[in-house]
């Protein structure tokens, strides 16, 4: 069959296309058949089909968002952005909040408690020291990019563009 | 002013560093990091021996699913399943800020209207949401499985098993169509041109097929270099953040993991998973009155007291506690040679060992253990651990110890012990 032949047309790709996604459906649809007696299915299915709208939908908008609120620091008066030193400690604080969530809000005590013998407490401080710390290592290097900026450009003439 | 575009159109994602290059850089890294995660899954799984039955097979429905497993679970090199589920669980940790920058780079691919252009669109569609739904799945599981928080109300064991499957199936089809795709578009730029232009020099690709690219993109704050860095800053933030879990003398630098906390400088002073208080049993059973129950599988046993073990002979060696959740200990125990225990009643050449727990209920009080273990020089009932006697949350009076082994076959407060074949 030639790569425009009808299949094509009436598909709207080529054969293997098909045929590795049949591969999928098909094991896929294995062990969904396996787990389907499961008393915890319709919960698995959820949790499943809730991630995916969870970050396609709704997550990864709200940070688009949040991150087009931080347009306005894009506009350069002091010629370094201060836009990055914001994001990235941002990301960064927010990646291990997301990550570390059930230990770092205490969401496990308990059972963390009987398992280990010991508490959540530590966690949320520590998880607010690290921001700090990432912030202030951000705000220094910050510092010193407009410290060489300022120095630079006083040494030649000042650019107005 | 016009209604702002909806996060389910492409002009919504205005990113210039949106296109396939991009995509591709990340889909490359996954492409190598995905399938180590697929390989340390599927021996994790096969490291509790399912076909042993009883606890050993958290799925017993898997089916033809578990049909990979021909092999007894080995007992060397005593570091395999150390090293196989530390890799596991770190690399997935390490791996979350590349799918989500993934994920970000092909959005709003899953829920983009209209949502059919071809039937071959439409079904490729369907198995797209199979993967992100797995991927996300599995992440968020395996993320909360190791901080103890068990909010889905499923079996870990169950969910994580079959989403896996869903995600293999998923991910190799993604893989084979994909493929040409992305060794094209990392093709259609040059990586090092990339590593040498700043943000004032980056501008979007040229529209692509796909629609990656932003049709109305914004000016750059951020160069592609600058956005590899970040991506891959993360990973290593996170992983630099959770290795200690893993690597004893680390530890401490293990910040907001569970397992990164010091009990001490005790002998007994290690992670604990599953504490006395928790089985909630009288602790008076496991002193003078406890015995240990061996039987053989041609009816003979033997009913030791400690002194009657501590009289055998004892070997002493350094062997880690792994988790499946990921993080590590090793320690030397001290105690009989599971071998030696068989030998007493005759099981010396058993397929299997079931071991009890003086513990009641709960979903690993018994377990079984395969023949290659049973004869292992260094499988050990231990009595002691670092010169002294267990504590009671290490499994006073006795607890099993087995090389290469997930932690959670090494049975505490062990009652009985019964040789013979599988049920």
């Amino acid at each position: 069959m030639s790569a425009r032949g009808p299949f094509r047309r009436l598909y709207g790709a080529s054969p293997w296309h098909l045929f590795a996604l049949l591969g999928c459906f098909l094991l896929a649809a294995y062990a969904v058949s396996r787990v389907w007696g499961d008393p915890g299915f319709w919960r698995i299915a959820a949790w499943f089909v809730g991630a995916a709208i969870a970050w396609d939908l709704v997550a990864g908008p709200l940070i688009a968002l949040a991150d087009r609120l931080l347009r306005p620091l894009r506009s350069r008066p002091r010629r370094v952005p201060v836009i990055n030193h914001l994001r990235l400690p941002a990301l960064l604080s927010g990646l291990l909040l997301v990550v570390w969530a059930p230990v770092v809000f205490q969401r496990s005590e308990e059972v963390y408690r009987l398992k280990t013998g010991l508490d959540q407490d530590p966690y949320l401080e520590r998880w607010v020291a690290i921001t700090v710390v990432l912030f202030a290592v951000s705000a220094v290097v910050y510092g010193v990019r407009l410290a060489r900026v300022t120095r630079d450009s006083s040494l030649v003439e000042p650019d107005h563009s | 002013m016009s209604a702002p575009p909806l996060p389910d159109t492409a002009r919504f994602w205005r990113s210039p560093l949106r296109g396939p290059w991009l995509t591709s850089v990340f889909a490359v890294v996954l492409l190598v990091g995905l399938p180590v995660m697929i390989v340390t899954g599927l021996l994790s799984y096969a490291a509790y021996d399912p076909a042993l039955g009883g606890s050993n097979d958290q799925t017993p429905a898997a089916g033809l699913l578990a049909s990979y497993i021909w092999f007894d679970w080995p007992t060397s090199p005593s570091w395999l399943y150390r090293v196989n589920q530390g890799t596991h669980v770190l690399l997935g940790i390490a791996l979350v800020p590349l799918v989500l920058a993934k994920l970000w780079s092909v959005a709003p691919k899953l829920f983009e209207l209209p949502p059919v252009r071809s039937v071959a669109q439409a079904v490729e569609r369907l198995s797209i949401l199979l993967l992100v739904g797995s991927i996300l799945f599995l992440l968020i599981t395996g993320v909360m499985n190791i901080q103890y928080d068990y909010a889905w109300g499923f079996s870990f064991y169950t969910g994580h098993f079959y989403a896996a499957w869903v995600f293999i199936a998923a991910f190799a089809a993604h893989v084979a169509i994909k493929l040409p795709t992305m060794v094209r578009a990392l093709r259609s730029r040059s990586f090092a041109e990339e590593l040498r232009t700043p943000t004032s020099g980056t501008v979007a690709e040229s529209l692509d097929p796909d629609d990656l690219v932003s049709p109305e993109p914004e000016e750059a704050t951020l160069s592609r270099r600058g956005a590899l860095a970040w991506v891959g800053g993360s990973s290593l933030t996170l992983l630099a953040l959770s290795v200690g879990q893993s690597i004893d003398p680390l530890r401490p630098t293990a910040l907001l993991s569970p397992r990164g906390r010091s009990y001490g400088d005790g002998p007994n002073d290690f992670q604990v998973n599953t504490t006395f208080e928790e089985i909630g049993i009288d602790p008076t059973l496991t002193r003078s009155s406890w015995r240990l129950r061996v039987a053989g599988p041609d009816g003979r046993s033997e009913v030791l007291s400690r002194a009657d073990l501590l009289a055998l002979e004892q070997v002493t060696e350094e062997l880690p506690i792994s988790c499946v959740e990921g993080w590590s200990t090793s320690q030397r125990w001290t105690g009989v040679r599971l071998s030696a225990l068989a030998e007493l009643v005759g099981g010396r050449d058993a397929d299997s060992v079931f071991v009890e727990s003086l513990q009641q209920g709960g979903a690993f009080s018994t377990m079984s253990l395969n023949g290659g273990q049973i004869r292992d020089d260094q499988t050990l009932l231990a009595l002691k651990v670092n010169g002294v006697d267990l504590s009671l949350d290490h499994g006073f009076p006795a607890r099993m110890i087995i090389p290469a082994s997930p932690g959670v076959r090494c049975t505490k407060w062990v009652e009985t012990l019964t040789f013979g074949v599988p049920a």
